[in-house]
């Protein structure tokens, strides 16, 4: 291919739904244009697929020269989130009908960036179009204007600019020990042996973590979960927390240098929230917010697989391929539990065992059951992980699977709290019916037809063991929670105290308001205060004692004929001075 | 005279000529006031042009008239001042078309447009300057001229700020006399050079030059509205809206900071004023104005005074660049010369927009307003979300430089200070975008004066912030374009450091 038609089959991708956001602007047209908005993943779907790794461009007067292309790891990213998005914006067809258009704006906006930052190869690239989707995926929050939703948007919204402008601080670090170099292979050859390495690192971490959900700084997801409309949500849980994981494999040095000291922390960091998000998603009572909890500790599981690769030698290539593949898994099978939530909430009597055998196939993909997708992605990045020189392997290779039977329970929790029971309200369209079914088969298949360089050996009676308790124990402790809830409660599972939605956000609202009130009274007070004391003290200095004497004067030489006397010498005296 | 002496003039006189015209115009002969106040314009824009391929294509314009033995009056269009030329004659012009639709209904329109012209004039003229003396004339002219248009209204209010404005930019300026005769006399020039002329003056000297600096830099810190000098800024905020908008992005606040640049850049050296340890506490005090500029901003509920006390934070990005040391800090400050102006305006002439036509002053009245007005809003959120430097708006070209500088020169701090206004700009900024993209509008506006034909207002007043909105975008995504800015600023960074 010539370099402009790479240029072009790659930014086609995020350049369609942008255009076409633009468009909506123009109000005569927005009607047709909305009914396009769902096909414009399409392009980007088409380039995954068709397109083999490799292709590259350049586009010298983007920023500071921006560099795109598509690798392994982008086409993996790039396929899964294209297909949800197509999907969610089928789903949203029908499903939105307060305000579709403002909708479709900002569903369309966040749609370029999740697909623009996948094909990006430098910083700056990637930057743009993250800055686009975490900010534009404010309108999707709030979408429904809601107290719920304002309150949600406000703590995103905090949270995207405070990521925002870690990454940015990043950015600039790396880019000084880089020369101003962007390509993301000069940026993690570089890292490990940069001085401010450290920090770069915590910005990073902390940067793409807001989005990816890394234990302490997980509190958005159960709050935009929980508030944005069910298409909207989709995508949230399916593509955006990839997006932050894109970016710590791009950024995180991952194949070449060793630091031991991040891995432990991001592998440590990554297991805990396997295990809190479990923990904190039993007490939910909201479908959403049990899967924003589930996400939390998926995630978890992904953060894991990327310590291995920061502190393993060598371990990285095999690490990064496992981790987008479970990326892939998950975004799949999270995208289907989130619209089959919405689905179960509308779907008649008559289908509602149908959905909820939707609803148990997707759940037993995500806990990676025998013959699932998860059950793939699980032992690949099993298998990279225990093969990884790493320290912690054998107590890795032991925790994996209580992490699968976490994962159960929580899902059975979400099936509980989901499950279709009362009569739906509100209208299944055909198109969130269509969506959901794409999307379950998806989950069922997709991870299986993703090439791979090397699949596990996943037919050896010790995997499938491996693979069968974690799922059973949790499938035989939820169902023995229900019948111990059932006779000693009067059948109130969900009696129990919910932790509330975004957990220590509490703590953290407590801290940033007494934060706040503080400088309050500082900059409110404070500050005018001081300055009026400055302006008094100026005026005394202006208007001293002697003021009236000066005011006599003045009002002397405010006469003419004495002014004009006193020019007259000045000029003179100025002449001679200049003549002498 | 030669052509590439006389351009300089020509430049000054196209926007004079039609002042002094125009002040002979009978307020009614709308038309001919009009006509004129776009032609100057217009011919300003080609001319400087014109002269801008010239000095790019390493062209020298320069006119000089002896003004005292030793001292001329010294017009010079090296690469830094064509920055600041080509900004304030397109500024300029999108400003007139803005202004004839904002005050042709209103009075005395004919003084108002006849100063318009002549502070452009003096815009031009301080930036051009190729000595220090030159420079104070025009910055003189600037605050005379700019002192009818701050109480243009002629309320109550507006003659208080005006006098405020007054008192501090005539003391800035007598300061800045001082400072200039001073230097005189020590160094026996006050030629603008490359890289300074001061640091040939004997190691015996260097006491007196640092406070030269300060004095220097105090007189030219009021216009730039550094802390504590800035007080006479948010008060300025009564005047018309184009005014506010040419206060704020081009001529007052520029001409201060752009001295700042001119001292630092042209008369000390950026290395020399390292070496006497002047530029780390004028880095200081820049930081201190942007973080202190943004938490006042905070609290303003007058949509044209939190604009007023976030052009004090962000102009002060400039200085920071130029006290930071280093190509990297260099361009970025001068960089955001640009555009800070681009945003700025756009932000004011928007503020104008729902004052005119909506009756519109206070944040708390913006509740859904982008329904009514979305073509406004739109401009409005972009510029906005530049403030706060998100990509790929001009506003991250110029702290991308910044930070980059910043962490060049060791200065990590710098960079922290830059993550700290962000937030700031995001706080101060993100709810006034989302009362007006997310909130239910009132029943009705305070002053609705409806709109003529389909559009949301005339199209004189929102076709100028829509072309500055497009440029803060243009400019920032295609930032390494030959035509940007930035590249611009990359060619003038080169010159004052040592190769």
């Amino acid at each position: 291919m010539t370099p402009l038609a790479e240029l072009l089959v790659l930014l086609v991708s995020p350049a369609v739904p942008l255009l076409l956001a633009m468009a909506l602007m123009i109000r005569p047209a927005a009607p047709a244009l909305q009914r396009a908005a769902p096909w414009a993943a399409l392009p980007g779907l088409a380039t995954g697929l068709l397109m083999s790794p490799g292709i590259a461009a350049t586009v010298p007067w983007v920023l500071q020269g921006s560099e795109f292309g598509l690798d392994h790891i982008g086409r993996t990213f790039l396929v899964f989130s294209a297909a949800i998005w197509l999907a969610a914006g089928i789903a949203a067809r029908s499903w939105i009908v307060e305000r579709p258009g403002r909708f479709s704006s900002y569903f369309l906006l966040v749609m370029s960036g999740s697909l623009g930052l996948i094909i990006a190869r430098d910083m700056l690239g990637f930057y743009l179009f993250f800055t686009v989707m975490s900010f534009a995926s404010y309108g999707l929050v709030v979408h429904h204007r809601n107290q719920r939703a304002r309150y949600a948007g406000r703590v995103y919204m905090t949270f995207v600019l405070a990521a925002d402008m870690m990454i940015f601080a990043a950015l600039v670090l790396i880019a000084r020990e880089t020369g101003g170099e962007l390509l993301f292979e000069t940026a993690r050859g570089m890292l490990p042996s940069a001085p401010d390495r450290d920090v770069a690192l915590t910005l990073l971490v902390v940067g793409f973590g807001v989005k990816v959900g890394l234990l302490g700084i997980h509190v958005t997801l159960p709050l935009i979960y929980g508030a944005a409309p069910t298409p909207a949500g989709v995508v949230l849980a399916g593509v955006l927390t990839g997006a932050g994981l894109l970016g710590w494999l791009r950024l995180l040095p991952l194949e070449a240098d060793v630091m031991p000291g991040w891995g432990r922390l991001l592998m440590a960091a990554g297991a805990g929230a396997a295990f809190y998000g479990a923990l904190v998603g039993l007490t939910q009572r909201e479908p959403r917010v049990v899967l924003a909890y589930s996400s939390i500790s998926q995630m978890g599981i992904m953060t894991v697989g990327v310590g291995g690769a920061v502190g393993a030698p060598g371990a990285g290539g095999a690490l990064l391929s496992a981790v987008s593949l479970y990326a892939l898994h998950h975004g799949f099978a999270k995208a289907a539990l989130f619209l089959g939530a919405g689905v179960a909430e509308r779907v008649s009597r008559r289908h509602r065992s149908l959905v909820g055998v939707g609803l148990v196939v997707a759940a037993l993909a995500l806990t990676g059951a025998p013959l699932t997708t998860g059950m793939l992605a699980k032992e690949t990045l099993k298998e990279a992980l225990v093969a990884a020189p790493l320290p912690w392997s054998p107590a890795l290779k032991l925790a994996l699977p209580w992490m699968s039977f976490a994962t159960t329970l929580v899902l059975a929790r979400f099936l509980w709290v989901a499950w279709p029971r009362t009569a739906g309200g509100g209208r299944l369209g055909a198109g969130a019916v269509v969506a959901w079914a794409g999307l379950l088969v998806l989950t069922v298949t997709g991870a299986w037809l993703w090439p791979m360089d090397a699949a596990p050996e996943l037919w050896r009676a010790a995997v499938v063991w491996e693979t069968s308790w974690p799922v059973l124990l949790g499938v035989v402790v939820s169902a023995a929670a229900v019948v111990a809830a059932r006779s000693w409660r009067g059948g109130e599972i969900t009696a129990w105290r919910a932790v509330p939605p975004g957990d220590v956000l509490v703590v953290m609202t407590a801290a940033a308001t007494a934060l706040v009130r503080g400088w309050l009274a500082v900059t409110r007070r404070g500050l005018p205060a001081a300055g009026r004391g400055a302006r008094r003290g100026l005026r005394l200095l202006l208007r001293p004692p002697w003021s009236r004497a000066a005011a006599a004067a003045e009002n002397w030489l405010g006469d003419w004929p004495v002014a004009s006397t006193l020019l007259l010498g000045v000029i003179v005296t100025f002449w001679l001075l200049l003549l002498w | 005279m030669s052509w590439n002496a006389a351009l300089p003039l020509l430049v000054l006189l196209s926007s004079l000529a039609p002042g002094v015209f125009i002040f002979a115009i009978p307020d009614s002969f709308r038309r001919w006031r009009t006509l004129l106040n776009l032609a100057g314009a217009v011919l300003k824009v080609v001319l400087v042009g014109v002269m801008a391929l010239g000095v790019a294509g390493g062209q020298a314009f320069e006119l000089r008239f002896p003004l005292l033995p030793g001292l001329d009056l010294a017009l010079v269009a090296d690469p830094l001042a064509m920055l600041l030329v080509v900004l304030s004659s397109v500024l300029w012009l999108v400003t007139t078309v803005y202004a004839v639709g904002y005050l042709e209904r209103s009075p005395h329109r004919r003084r108002f447009f006849g100063f318009f012209s002549i502070c452009v004039t003096a815009t031009v003229g301080v930036a051009m300057a190729g000595n220090l003396l030159t420079f104070l004339l025009f910055y003189e002219l600037l605050t005379l001229s700019t002192y009818p248009l701050v109480v243009h209204r002629g309320t109550e209010v507006a003659r208080r700020a005006g006098r405020v404005y007054l008192i501090y930019t005539l003391t800035g300026g007598t300061v800045l006399f001082g400072g200039i005769v001073w230097l005189y006399v020590l160094a026996g020039t006050v030629e603008f050079a490359p890289r300074g002329f001061v640091s040939a003056l004997p190691a015996s000297e260097h006491g007196s030059l640092a406070l030269i600096f300060l004095i220097l830099v105090a007189g030219v810190g009021v216009k730039a509205a550094l802390v504590p000098l800035h007080g006479w800024l948010p008060q300025a905020m009564v005047a018309p809206a184009p005014v506010s908008a040419l206060l704020h992005a081009v001529a007052v606040v520029k001409a201060g900071v752009f001295g700042i640049v001119r001292i630092v850049q042209n008369v000390y050296g950026v290395e020399f004023s390292l070496a006497l340890g002047l530029s780390p506490p004028l880095a200081v005090v820049a930081a201190v104005t942007i973080i202190y500029g943004s938490l006042r901003a905070l609290h303003q509920d007058d949509l044209k005074r939190r604009l007023a006390f976030s052009t004090v934070s962000q102009v002060s990005y400039i200085a920071l660049g130029t006290a930071v040391v280093g190509p990297l800090a260099t361009v970025g400050g001068l960089v955001h010369l640009v555009h800070q102006g681009l945003m700025k305006i756009t932000l004011f002439l928007c503020a104008g927009n729902l004052a005119e036509t909506l009756g519109i002053h206070r944040i708390s009245e913006m509740n859904g307003v982008a329904r009514r007005m979305p073509w406004t809003m739109a401009a409005f959120a972009v510029a906005a979300l530049g403030m706060i430097g998100l990509p790929p708006l001009v506003g991250f070209i110029s702290k991308w430089y910044l930070g980059l500088g910043a962490v060049e020169a060791g200065e990590n701090w710098v960079l922290a200070v830059l993550v700290v206004s962000g937030l700031l700009n995001g706080a101060y900024f993100l709810p006034i975008l989302y009362a007006a993209w997310f909130r239910e509008p009132p029943s009705r506006w305070p002053h609705d004066l409806g709109s003529p034909g389909r559009l949301e207002t005339s199209l004189w007043l929102l076709a100028p912030p829509l072309t500055t909105a497009f440029l803060t975008l243009f400019l920032g995504l295609l930032a390494s374009a030959p035509f940007s800015p930035l590249r611009w600023v990359q060619f003038v960074g080169g010159l004052v450091y040592e190769p």
